[in-house]
C-alpha cells in the first residue's frame, strides 16, 4: 500500500504544472536573473583595491612630488595613478568629469587635497597627505633630539616596515554567493506547497478526493508517510537540479564537493515539506494555508538575505535567536559556512537545527492528523 | 435469511445550533437498493458521512456488516464503495490511473487489481477514454469515472450520493443501468437523491428524509398506498357549476373535487375504472370537456402529504 | 456604474495580497533604504570605519594604538572572539576591519617583528588597505622613537604628537561633482517599484482576468451598457484601484521620511512613481490577456518583477552590474525608473526638471502604453479565434 500511494503521489505532483513552475522553473529563472544581475561580482572581486586616479598640481619641484612618484610607480601594487596638471583649473575640470577622484595642490609649503565627495577613497587620499606630514614631524623631532639616529630613521621609513599579517581562511566563496544560498532556501520552503497539496488530497475536509480517500481502508500513518516520502523526494530532486544548474550551467561554484551541498539542500527540502505539513495540519482554510505558506517563505527568505545580502549577518550580530528560528537562515547559513569554512561547529549547529525542526514539525503534525475527526466537512 | 448490512440507530448530528440529523434510524438489508430521498438540506449527505465515519456524530449507533463502524474499522471500509456527490478524482492522473489508484487502496494484489480495473472501465463505458485526463472529459463521462473509482474493487456495499446531478439523460440511463447490474451481481446499494423519478425507478425500498428525520419508509407501492389519494384526474373544462361539483363528489371513491383555473381536479381514494365512471357522468349530462389526464400518485405526493411541502422546494 | 462597482468589489477581495506587499515594502524597504543611505556633505569629513579590536595585550603600545585609532574611527570591542564570526561581520559590512592584538604584541613590536598583530579585512579592499596603513604608520612612529632611544611611554607620546601634527592637513570638496551616493528617499522609492509592480500585476491582473473570463465577458456584452460605457467603467475602476495602491505606498514614504533633507524632491519621486504605475497597468493588461488564471498571473508576476528588479538596479546597484547586462536592461521599463531615481538623487531640487528627467518618465509611460496595446491586441485576437 505504501509503494502504491508513493508512486501515485509522485505522478500526481510531478504532473501538476504549478509545482513544476514554482518549485523548479521559478528558482532556476531567478538564479539566472541573479547571474545576469551580479554574476560578474562573484567571479571578479568588486572590492579589489586598484590604483586611485588622482591629479597633482605642482608649481615647482617639491619633496611631495617624490611621494607622488613613489606611490604611483610601484610596479607590484601602485596606490595612485597620478596625472600631473599645470594649473588648478585643469585639475578641477578633470575632477568634475570623473577622470580623477581628487587632486593634490601645493602652494608654497601648504599641500591640500581637493575631492569630489566624502568617502573611503577621499579619506585614503587625505591619509596620504597626513602620512607625509606625520613623517616630516617625526623626522624633525628625531633630528632635533637624536640627530645621529636620523639616517637610520630615514632608512626605516623607506623600508615601509609592516607589522600586520592577515588572518587567512582556508576556503573562500564570494559573499555574493549568499544570494544563491538564500534562493536555494526559498526554493526549499516552496516545498511547503507540495506538502499542502498532498495533504489536501488525503483530507476529507479539504477536497472531494480527500473524502473518497478517507473512506478507504488505508491507515493514516501509511498515507502520511507515503505522501511525505514522495514530496521529500520530489523537493530533494528539484533542489538538486537547481544546485546542478548553478554549478554547471551558471558556472558558479559552491566551494566544496557537490555531494555535500546536495545533502544540505535535501535536508532543507525536507524542512520545507515539514513546514507545509505543519501548516496544513493546523489550518483548514485553503486560502489561509496559501497565505501562510507564501508569507513564511517570503519573510524567511528575505531575512536570510534574498533581497538584501547583509541582513542575515546583521541579525546574527544583534538578535541571533531569530536566525536560530528562521528556517531559510539556517539553510543559508549552513551552505555559507560549508563553502567558506568547511564543516565547522556553526555548520553542524545549523544542520542539526534543520533536522530538529523537520522532525519536531512532523511529530506535531502527525499527532494532530492521526487522530483527526471532523465536526463538519 | 437476509442479513442486515447497515443499521443506523437514533443518529443525531448537530452543527452548532442546527440539528442536521435528528434521531434518524434505518436498516439496509442485503441485496436491496435502498433509496434515501429528501430535499436539499434534509440530512442525506450528513447521514452518509456519519455512516462512513468521516464525521463525528453526537448520538446513536452505526453498524456495518454487523460490526460497529469507526474510522479505524479498515476491514469494514474495505467492503464499502463510495461514489460521492461531487466528482472526486485526481486531475493529473488519467482515467485508467485514477481507477487503478483508488482500487489499489482496497486491493493489494496487482493481478487482481488489474483485472478489476479493466472490468470497471468496461462497465462504465470508458474504454476509449482510458488515457484521457479528467479535464478533457464531458460532464457525463466524468461522472462515469467518478463511479468507476468507487466501484472498481467490487465492494459489497456501495453508496451513491446523488450521482446523476448535472448529467445528460443518456449518461443518466447508463448510470442507472450500471447500478442495477451491480446489484444483480450481489452488491447492496444505498442511493441518495432528490430526484423522485430515479428513486422510484431504481430502488427496491425507499426512506424519505426531511429535516434530519425518517418521515416515511417502505417500497414505492407501500408509500403510495399510504396515501389517501390513489388517482388524480384532471379535466379541462369550459364551464363548471356547483351542482356538477356536488354530483361528482357523490361518485364512488371520489373524495375531493376542485376547480383550479380552467381545470377540474378530481381525487379518488382507490377503486378501479374511476375514469370510466366520471366519463359516464359527463356523457350522461352531456357536458363538454377538453383534455383529460389521469395521474397516479408520486413520491412527491407522499412527501407533500407528510410534510406539507414539495420535494423540490 | 455596475461594472465600476464590481471591479472595486473584486479588488477588495484581494486585501490580503495588498496588505502582504505593503508590509514587505514598509518593513524591508525601509530597512534596506536606511541601511544603504549615505548623507551628502558640503564640507570634507574623514570617513569613519567600524573597527573591531581584540586587545589581548593590554600593553602601553596597544593602548596607545587603540587611543590613536579612536580619534579617527569607531572602535568597538566585539562580543565574540570567534574569528569566523568576525570574518563574516567584515564580509557582510558589520565591521570594516578587525584587529587582533596578541598577548605578546608589545614585545613583537619592540623586536621589530612583521607579524606583531593579525587583521581581518574584506579581501584586498580599500578599507582594509587604509586601516592597515594607519596602524602601520602609528607603529612605525613608535618603532622610530624606540629606535632613537626613547622609552615605551615616550615613544607612544611621540607617535601621538605626530598624529596631532598631521591632523591640520586640509581637504575640501569641490562642488558640482556627481557623487553616486544614494539617500534614504532614493532607496525607499527604488524598493517601492518592486512592491508597486507586484501589487499592480497581481490585483489589476486578477480583476481583468475575472472580467475577461469568457462567461462573464459574454454576460456583460449582452447587457444594456454600450461598449464605450463598459470599457470606460472598467478602466476607470482599474485606474482608481491603481491610484489607491500607489497612494498607499507614497503615503508611507511621506510619513517615514519626514525631516529628510531631500524632502523637497518628493514631487519628482511621485511623478516617477506615477510613470511606473502606468507601466504596471500596461503589464497587468498584457498578462491578463494571456491568461485569466489568478495562480498563473501570480507566478508570472513574481518571475517578471523579481527578475527585472535584479536586472534593473532595484536590489543590486547598477554601478556593479556588467555593461552587457545593462545594455539588455535598457529594454526593461524598470531600468528607466531606476535611472530617474538616480537622476533625482544626484541633482538639486531646482535642477531635476529638464529634458533628461522628462525622457525617463516618458519612456516608462511609453512602455506602459505599449504593453497595454499589446494586451488589447492579444485579447482581440483571442476573441476572434475563440481561444
Amino acid at each position: 500500500m505504501f509503494c502504491h500511494v508513493f508512486v501515485y503521489r509522485i505522478k500526481e505532483l510531478l504532473r501538476n504544472p504549478w509545482h513544476l513552475a514554482w518549485n523548479l522553473l521559478f528558482p532556476i529563472g531567478l538564479a539566472t536573473a541573479f547571474f545576469f544581475g551580479f554574476g560578474n561580482l562573484i567571479k571578479e572581486d568588486p572590492e579589489l583595491f586598484t590604483a586611485i586616479p588622482v591629479g597633482y598640481v605642482k608649481e615647482a619641484d617639491q619633496p611631495f612630488d617624490e611621494v607622488m612618484t613613489s606611490l604611483s610607480e610601484d610596479k607590484k601594487d601602485p596606490i595612485l595613478k597620478v596625472s600631473r596638471y599645470s594649473g588648478e583649473e585643469q585639475a578641477k575640470k578633470a575632477l568634475r568629469a570623473g577622470k580623477v577622484r581628487g587632486y593634490y595642490i601645493q602652494k608654497g609649503d601648504t599641500i591640500s587635497v581637493v575631492v569630489g565627495r566624502n568617502g573611503i577613497t577621499s579619506t585614503t587620499l587625505h591619509q596620504i597627505l597626513k602620512e607625509y606630514e606625520n613623517q616630516k614631524k617625526v623626522l624633525e623631532t628625531i633630528g632635533a633630539k637624536h640627530p645621529e639616529k636620523i639616517a637610520a630613521a630615514v632608512e626605516t621609513i623607506q623600508s615601509r616596515q609592516n607589522f600586520l599579517h592577515p588572518h587567512v581562511f582556508n576556503q573562500y566563496t564570494s559573499v555574493y554567493m549568499n544570494y544563491f544560498f538564500s534562493l536555494i532556501a526559498m526554493a526549499s520552503l516552496y516545498g511547503s506547497w507540495l506538502s499542502t497539496t498532498m495533504l489536501s488530497g488525503i483530507s476529507a475536509n479539504m477536497t472531494e478526493r480527500g473524502k473518497r480517500y478517507e473512506s478507504a481502508p488505508i491507515r493514516k500513518m501509511t498515507s502520511l508517510s507515503a505522501g511525505l516520502a514522495a514530496t521529500m523526494l520530489l523537493q530533494g530532486v528539484f533542489n538538486g537540479i537547481l544546485v546542478l544548474y548553478i554549478q554547471y550551467v551558471l558556472q558558479l561554484h559552491f566551494g566544496v564537493p557537490l555531494w555535500q551541498v546536495l545533502v544540505v539542500t535535501t535536508v532543507g527540502g525536507a524542512m520545507g515539506i515539514a513546514i507545509g505539513i505543519f501548516i496544513g495540519a493546523l489550518v483548514k482554510k485553503k486560502g489561509l494555508q496559501m497565505a501562510l505558506t507564501l508569507g513564511v517563505s517570503m519573510v524567511s527568505s528575505f531575512l536570510s538575505g534574498l533581497m538584501w545580502g547583509e541582513i542575515r549577518q546583521i541579525i546574527e550580530s544583534r538578535i541571533p535567536v531569530v536566525n536560530r528560528l528562521n528556517p531559510a537562515a539556517m539553510l543559508t547559513g549552513c551552505l555559507y559556512n560549508l563553502g567558506n569554512y568547511g564543516m565547522t561547529k556553526n555548520f553542524y549547529r545549523d544542520l542539526y537545527s534543520m533536522i530538529l525542526m523537520t522532525l519536531g514539525l512532523l511529530l506535531v503534525s502527525v499527532a494532530v492528523l492521526r487522530r483527526r475527526n471532523y465536526d463538519s466537512l | 435469511m437476509e442479513q442486515t448490512i447497515v443499521a443506523i440507530d437514533q443518529l443525531v448530528k448537530r452543527y452548532r445550533e442546527k440539528l442536521a440529523v435528528d434521531h434518524f434510524s434505518m436498516k439496509v438489508m442485503e441485496g436491496e437498493i435502498l433509496g434515501l430521498l429528501g430535499p436539499n438540506g434534509s440530512g442525506k449527505t450528513t447521514t452518509i458521512n456519519c455512516l462512513l465515519s468521516l464525521l463525528k456524530f453526537d448520538k446513536g449507533e452505526i453498524t456495518v456488516f454487523g460490526k460497529p463502524m469507526s474510522p479505524e474499522a479498515y476491514d469494514l471500509k474495505g467492503q464499502i464503495g463510495v461514489v460521492p456527490q461531487n466528482v472526486a478524482v485526481i486531475q493529473t492522473l488519467t482515467v485508467a490511473e485514477n481507477i487503478d489508484f483508488f482500487c489499489g487502496l482496497y486491493i493489494k494484489d496487482r493481478k487482481t487489481r488489474k483485472q478489476y480495473v479493466e472490468e470497471a472501465i468496461r462497465m462504465t463505458g470508458l474504454e476509449e477514454y482510458r488515457k484521457y485526463y479528467p479535464k478533457k472529459l464531458s460532464g457525463g463521462l466524468i461522472r462515469r469515472l467518478n463511479i468507476a473509482c468507487g466501484i472498481a474493487h467490487k465492494p459489497k456495499l456501495i453508496i451513491f450520493d446523488e450521482p446523476t446531478v448535472a448529467v445528460d439523460p443518456q449518461s443518466r440511463n447508463a448510470i442507472l443501468e450500471g447500478i442495477r447490474e451491480m446489484n444483480r451481481q450481489g452488491a447492496t446499494i444505498i442511493y441518495t437523491s432528490h430526484y423522485m423519478e430515479e428513486v422510484e425507478e431504481l430502488c427496491t425500498r425507499i426512506i424519505i428524509m426531511d429535516r434530519g428525520r425518517n418521515v416515511a419508509e417502505g417500497t414505492t407501492a407501500q408509500l403510495k398506498a399510504s396515501l389517501r389519494n390513489r388517482e388524480t384526474i384532471r379535466m379541462e373544462m369550459v364551464t363548471c357549476t356547483d351542482e356538477m361539483l356536488a354530483d361528482l363528489k357523490e361518485i364512488n371513491h371520489v373524495y375531493e373535487v376542485k376547480v383550479d383555473g380552467e381545470c377540474l381536479m378530481i381525487r379518488c381514494d382507490g377503486g378501479t375504472h374511476n375514469l370510466v365512471h366520471i366519463m359516464g357522468y359527463f356523457a350522461e349530462k352531456n357536458i363538454p370537456f377538453g383534455r383529460v389526464v389521469t395521474e397516479l400518485p408520486t413520491l412527491n405526493d407522499v412527501f407533500l402529504e407528510i410534510t406539507g411541502k414539495e420535494l423540490r422546494d | 456604474m455596475t461594472v465600476f462597482k464590481t471591479i472595486l468589489k473584486i479588488a477588495k477581495r484581494d486585501w490580503i495580497t495588498i496588505l502582504v506587499y505593503f508590509i514587505v515594502f514598509a518593513c524591508f524597504g525601509s530597512l534596506s533604504a536606511r541601511g544603504n543611505a549615505q548623507k551628502e556633505n558640503e564640507t570634507y569629513q574623514d570617513e569613519k570605519m567600524d573597527v573591531a579590536v581584540i586587545d589581548r595585550s593590554n600593553s602601553t603600545i596597544s593602548r596607545g594604538l587603540v587611543k590613536s585609532l579612536q580619534k579617527t574611527d569607531r572602535i568597538v570591542t566585539p562580543n565574540t572572539e570567534d574569528l569566523t564570526e568576525l570574518n563574516d561581520d567584515v564580509r557582510f559590512d558589520i565591521y570594516d576591519y578587525v584587529l587582533i592584538l596578541p598577548k605578546d604584541f608589545e614585545e613583537k613590536v619592540m623586536a621589530g617583528e612583521t607579524d606583531a598583530a593579525e587583521y581581518i579585512s574584506g579581501g584586498e579592499s580599500i578599507c582594509g588597505h587604509l586601516m592597515s596603513e594607519k596602524i602601520r604608520l602609528y607603529l612605525q612612529d613608535v618603532v622610530l622613537y624606540l629606535n632613537s632611544g626613547d622609552s615605551k611611554e615616550e615613544a607612544v607620546a611621540g607617535a601621538e604628537d605626530a598624529m596631532l601634527a598631521s591632523s591640520h592637513v586640509k581637504s575640501e570638496i569641490l562642488s558640482q561633482v556627481k557623487t553616486g551616493q544614494s539617500t534614504f528617499l532614493a532607496g525607499i522609492f527604488r524598493f517601492s517599484s518592486y512592491a508597486l509592480l507586484m501589487l499592480l500585476i497581481e490585483v489589476v491582473g486578477t480583476i481583468l482576468g475575472n472580467i475577461r473570463h469568457s462567461d462573464v465577458r459574454r454576460r456583460i456584452a449582452v447587457s444594456g451598457a454600450s461598449f464605450r460605457q463598459r470599457n470606460l467603467s472598467l478602466y476607470g475602476a482599474v485606474l482608481v484601484v491603481s491610484v489607491f495602491m500607489t497612494g498607499l505606498l507614497i503615503a508611507f514614504v511621506l510619513i517615514a521620511s519626514v525631516g529628510d533633507s531631500d524632502y523637497g524632491k518628493i514631487p519628482y519621486y511621485i511623478l516617477n512613481e506615477i510613470a511606473i504605475m502606468v507601466c504596471g497597468i500596461g503589464i497587468a493588461t498584457m498578462i491578463s490577456s494571456i491568461t485569466t488564471d489568478s495562480s498563473l498571473i501570480s507566478m508570472i508576476a513574481n518571475t517578471v518583477v523579481l527578475s527585472m528588479s535584479f536586472l534593473c538596479g532595484v536590489f543590486v546597484p547598477m554601478e556593479v552590474m556588467s555593461s552587457k547586462v545593462l545594455m539588455v536592461s535598457h529594454f526593461l521599463p524598470l531600468y528607466w525608473f531606476s535611472r530617474a531615481i538616480q537622476y533625482i538623487n544626484d541633482h538639486s531640487v531646482k535642477a531635476v526638471m529638464g529634458p533628461a528627467f522628462c525622457s525617463y518618465l516618458g519612456i516608462q509611460v511609453l512602455f506602459g502604453i505599449g504593453f497595454f496595446m499589446i494586451g488589447l491586441i492579444i485579447f482581440k485576437k483571442k476573441e476572434l479565434y475563440a481561444v
